[in-house]
């Protein structure tokens, strides 16, 4: 069976060489997640890094009620708690915590990023992919950690010039959910 | 949101409706009237209290398909830029948008008010069609595909978002390359997920 998150890891692979390929002729293809200032790339470019939902940026529905990010506007009918308040009563204080806290949550907070060597640079993945997938917050998939993963591996290739002392590594899962 | 951070950003979910039914939307069973004018203003009111202390506002009209309320688009946008002047901060657009809607209304306020379109097309038109189709079962890659052009072509700052499906994660190269050949030189990848099942888990 072909294992679709490799896969996917594998063309975001091809498509790092393709970049590389068009980058070099002076043109500019930009191609996200293998954005020029990706925040996946180690230390060098981990300013942006993680999750914004509740600390930069918020969601309004139709209805006036307030999430952290238009994707968990679409789970929160299935976890309420997503929902932070609504234009007229304001926000509710914790449910902003709760999900600040689960968005920026480190590593000993997040057991099945334990032993991951891409920890350091994935913030535990997207919280709405987190949590639709595994109906948890901070335990992310397996297709994303495989795809997550392979960006700093692969990054240098798209921006060759950008990154002179990168150091491709291999990555080893910790544990994550099965969707 | 406070002071500590220079850069918000919001997103106005415009309405829940949507033209399209694409095979794995996470969002098309979401019910609802679309925003009232009064509550996107209470959501500009609030959005800019909070920032206050940042120096420059982001905010994205979303849905749903943000374009079938575009009259309440161009009340927002106004009202926002009124209320950002106000609190001393830059205020930039960003739209999220299915591509099939366009007049050249549309075009020439996105790029009067310097509104980056994001476009919604998953590549070439084999792969865009086998998901991204009308309430009618049609696909919909002639007309989006059209749209992006007409938008770039009339000097709109355009991205295009590619979503992969896992029965489609062999082909984003094939994808890619097809939208820079195209024209397209911002793409962003991201894949399905709540509505699919990636295996080999």
């Amino acid at each position: 069976m072909v294992i679709d998150g490799h896969a996917l890891a594998q063309s975001l692979e091809d498509v790092a060489l393709y970049m590389g390929k068009v980058n070099g002729t002076g043109a500019r293809l930009e191609v996200g997640p293998l954005y020029h200032e990706s925040e996946h790339v180690g230390e060098m470019l981990s300013a942006r890094w993680g999750c914004h939902a509740a600390s930069t940026n918020l969601a309004f529905l139709p209805t006036g009620q307030i999430t952290g990010c238009s994707a968990l506007a679409m789970l929160a009918s299935t976890f309420p708690e997503l929902i932070l308040g609504d234009v007229s009563g304001g926000l509710n204080d914790e449910a902003v915590a709760h999900l600040v806290h689960v968005a920026q949550a480190g590593g000993e907070d997040r057991p099945a990023c334990q032993g991951c060597q891409a920890a350091a640079n994935c913030a535990g993945g997207c919280l709405a992919i987190n949590y639709s997938t595994c109906g948890v917050p901070l335990t992310p998939p397996d297709f994303y950690c495989q795809t997550i993963s392979m960006i700093p591996r692969v990054w240098h290739r798209a921006w060759p010039e950008r990154m002179p002392t990168a150091t491709a590594h291999e990555t080893a899962y910790g544990e994550v959910c099965t969707d | 949101m406070s002071a500590l951070h220079e850069h918000v950003s919001c997103e106005l979910l415009l309405t829940n409706s949507c033209n399209m039914r694409c095979g794995y939307c996470i969002a098309r069973n979401l019910p609802g009237p679309p925003m009232t004018r009064e509550i996107g203003r209470k959501a500009l009111d609030m959005f800019v209290f909070l920032a206050q202390g940042a120096k420059s506002l982001e905010i994205t009209f979303t849905g749903g398909e943000p374009l079938l309320e575009f009259s309440l688009l161009e009340e927002l946008t106004g009202y926002a830029h009124e209320r950002a002047h106000e609190a001393g901060m830059e205020v930039s657009f960003v739209l999220k948008t299915n591509g099939t809607i366009l007049t050249q209304a549309i075009v020439d306020y996105m790029r009067g008010h310097c509104i980056k379109v994001v476009v919604s097309i998953d590549g070439t038109p084999a792969a865009h069609d086998k998901y991204r189709r009308t309430a009618g079962g049609r696909g919909t890659h002639k007309v989006v595909s059209g749209n992006l052009l007409e938008f770039m072509h009339d000097g709109v700052s355009c991205v295009a978002s590619v979503t992969v499906h896992p029965r489609l994660s062999r082909m984003v190269l094939e994808n890619v390359r097809y939208l820079y050949e195209l024209g397209v030189v911002n793409i962003d990848v991201g894949p399905a997920y709540g509505t699919v099942t990636w295996n080999g888990n």
